[in-house]
């Protein structure tokens, strides 16, 4: 909460170090899961989104260039045709409960 | 719990960070948390601080740190610690 242009406003985070000019130092977790999954990285991605649009109902998950992401949290396949697919999964330190449970999730998916 | 809602997620109790972490801070406390495995080497705009036994690398950089981290969710929480502990936030 802040008083702008004579006016109290909420405003997030990263708005508050623009207008003091402070430049925040990002601090991000990234983890592998090792997938057995046969066809393009593209499939798979596909197939994970589903599965947590099915597990985060409510939350905005999109896709780009075979890239997941919710909010901070980055999924991205990695992997030829018929090989083990390498699935990074990197979120932010402010993002650790959903990080760390996207990372849960699919390391539960591959066991 | 099997489900997580919108809203859940702990960004107020996550400290935001305002600069790099001190690289010799950041030994001592991953020593402190168990991970006293630490090499650290120079990089172009930072370090690299190795944990071989825990799978980890840090880049540590002026305006980001990016945590390579394959352990388990134990010895991700004492990195967050650690990092917390060395690291000015608001």
């Amino acid at each position: 909460l802040c008083v702008k242009d004579n006016r109290l406003s909420f405003l997030d985070i990263d708005e508050v170090c623009d207008e003091i000019g402070i430049n925040r130092h990002v601090i991000r977790f990234t983890s592998t899961v090792r997938f057995e999954d046969s066809g393009p990285a593209i499939k798979t991605a596909e197939k994970l989104k589903t599965l947590l649009e099915e597990k985060l109902q409510g939350w905005c998950i999109t896709i780009s260039d075979g890239n997941i992401s919710v909010e901070s949290v980055l999924i991205k396949v990695e992997g030829d045709n018929d090989n083990t697919k390498n699935i990074y999964v990197s979120w932010t330190n402010q993002d650790e409960d959903l990080g760390s449970y996207i990372l849960g999730l699919l390391q539960s998916m591959v066991q | 719990s099997q489900w997580l809602n919108p809203g859940d997620p702990a960004k107020i109790d996550s400290p935001v960070a305002l600069g790099a972490p001190d690289v010799a801070a950041l030994v001592r406390e991953l020593a402190r948390e168990g991970l006293g495995d630490a090499r650290v080497e120079a990089g172009a705009d930072g370090c690299i601080v190795h944990l071989p036994r825990h799978d980890t690398l840090l880049h540590v950089e002026r305006h980001a740190t990016h945590v390579f981290c394959e352990g388990r969710a134990h010895v991700r929480q004492a990195l967050r610690r650690a990092l917390a502990a060395c690291t000015p936030h608001v």
